[in-house]
């Protein structure tokens, strides 16, 4: 059982002890056996929008996300090294760093019991009727499961993905993490929400050749399909160059102009 | 409101709107805290903020999300703006995140006694929310004893105090927050006499009685001089 020093006040003792014997150290954790699925080494991985390759061609932080549509409430949200395509859905730059989660407390939401246990820690909280009532639930529910985290200490909550990248993703085996920098990390106080320490040197090691919709009709999507490798998967005609020579080719006007005619496609792509 | 403050109030905008979408959100999240990166950008800004005395230098949204950057930076800022903020919201959980950040540091020593009152509470932001809470019904109603007894009845009645939202926007606020600062708050809070009083009471039962009795007991422990009794205040 993790050690946790909880905010005794308005908490049954029951539940206050169910959700820190479900709080587990990261040794015994399901984070644990993903990193050993992955070579054993901690490594994580976080796709973002093609602009940022440059910014994260030399090692730098990864950015907190505070927003309040995340599932997790503040904190850094990363795939293990396990699903290194996992969460294609958000970009083409994969961004990899290592990271320590020695002596890290975990909350693994992917266990539909310790799941249940968040769940009854909402139902008594004082502002619960308001919750269900408020028109504002994005911001309500981000504030809880902040609230959540910092009583119980929790470095790290595992959860499995809530939007899909169309093959790359699966919700059901798939695990992601959302970790928490604090501002004070000695006593595990304060949600910082600048730039994550933890992951501190994140650096542009993957280039995925795939583009995702993030939304569907104006809602965040649910299940993203392929924009681009399914549809080449249907024309038999494929002729690939690297863009380099392209640039320079004056045969190229005429090898688009036959690619044309023949009803297959010309990809032009950065030769590694 | 400076130009520092009227460039940042777009910026910051699109960091945290919904409305903009995740990926316009997190793209300027990640420019903003590039920029707070920046040598002596961090303190200029928190300067204009601490100077900040119009509401209007930042959106809603703006708001909100500064107070839970103060929070993580335990960043203190100041209570008059903090009081007005609180004022301007009817969200239970923006109220709760402003009072988290008022009262995270605020040194509290738990009185021995019930008498304390609302006009004396030792935390100015505490005190000045809870006299706002039942302002509005003090005005109205000054002098209910030169009123005949049955009309004294009738405003004493829930449905006739208005803005009782307030009031248990206020109660429901202190109770989340859960530091001991402001469960004492909550206990005097509940035991001000004023017009309103007896629909708290109330409402303060619905809160308790729809817990599990363990989660009873917890709220019991935790709060000092609970009141039990909705008809009255209740001197343990």
């Amino acid at each position: 059982m993790a050690v946790c020093i909880v905010q005794e006040a308005m908490l049954a003792k029951t539940l206050k002890y169910e959700i820190e014997s479900a709080i587990k150290p990261y040794e015994d954790s399901r984070l644990h056996d993903l990193v050993d699925l992955a070579g054993g080494l901690p490594f994580a991985i976080k796709f973002v929008a093609s602009r940022w390759a440059d910014h994260y061609s030399a090692p730098r932080p990864l950015k907190i996300s505070e927003n309040p549509a995340l599932t997790w409430g503040t904190a850094t949200y990363v795939t293990p090294m396990a699903f290194p395509l996992s969460s294609a859905l958000y970009g083409r730059i994969g961004l990899v760093t290592e990271f320590d989660p020695a002596g890290w407390n975990i909350f693994d939401a992917t266990d539909p019991a310790t799941r249940m246990l968040y769940v009854n820690w909402v139902q008594v909280q004082p502002a619960f009727s308001d919750l269900v009532l408020t028109v504002h639930s994005t911001f309500a529910n981000h504030y809880l499961r902040n609230k959540f985290r910092e009583d119980f200490k929790i470095d790290c909550v595992l959860f499995h993905p809530d939007q899909e990248a169309e093959l790359h993703t699966d919700r059901g085996q798939h695990v992601w993490l959302a970790v928490t920098d604090w501002t004070n990390s000695v006593s595990k106080e304060g949600i910082e929400s600048g730039m994550s320490a933890i992951f501190s040197k994140a650096r542009f090691t993957v280039l995925l050749d795939e583009d995702f919709a993030m939304e569907d009709r104006g809602l965040p999507i649910n299940k993203a399909p392929r924009q681009i490798e399914k549809v080449t998967q249907a024309i038999a005609n494929r002729v690939g160059m690297n863009v380099g020579r392209a640039r320079v080719d004056p045969n190229l006007p005429s090898h688009v102009i036959n690619v044309f005619t023949s009803g297959g496609y010309l990809h032009v792509y950065i030769e590694p | 409101m400076s130009d520092f403050l009227f460039l940042a109030r777009d910026f910051i905008e699109h960091m945290v709107n919904p409305a903009h979408g995740v990926v316009v959100n997190e793209e300027y999240a990640l420019r903003f805290a590039s920029l707070l990166q920046r040598k002596g950008f961090e303190d200029l800004f928190l300067q204009e903020i601490r100077d900040a005395r119009d509401q209007n230098a930042l959106t809603s949204h703006g708001w909100l999300w500064l107070v839970g950057w103060a929070k993580s930076r335990n960043i203190d800022l100041p209570t008059e703006l903090l009081v007005d903020l609180f004022e301007e919201w009817s969200d239970v959980f923006v109220k709760t995140t402003i009072l988290d950040l008022a009262t995270r540091n605020a040194e509290y020593r738990p009185p021995d006694h019930l008498e304390i009152s609302i006009t004396d509470f030792p935390n100015d932001f505490l005190r000045r929310v809870m006299l706002s809470a039942v302002r509005v019904e003090r005005e109205e109603y000054t002098d209910l004893k030169g009123l005949p007894r049955e009309r004294g009845d009738e405003i004493r009645r829930p449905e006739a105090i208005p803005e009782m939202n307030r009031a248990e926007s206020l109660l429901v606020s202190l109770l989340q927050v859960g530091r001991p600062i402001t469960l004492g708050a909550a206990s005097t809070f509940l035991r001000y006499e004023w017009q309103g009083q007896r629909h708290m009471l109330n409402f303060f039962r619905l809160l308790y009685e729809r817990l599990d009795e363990e989660s009873r007991t917890a709220w019991s422990r935790s709060i000092p001089f609970m009141p039990t009794n909705p008809e009255g205040t209740n001197r343990q």
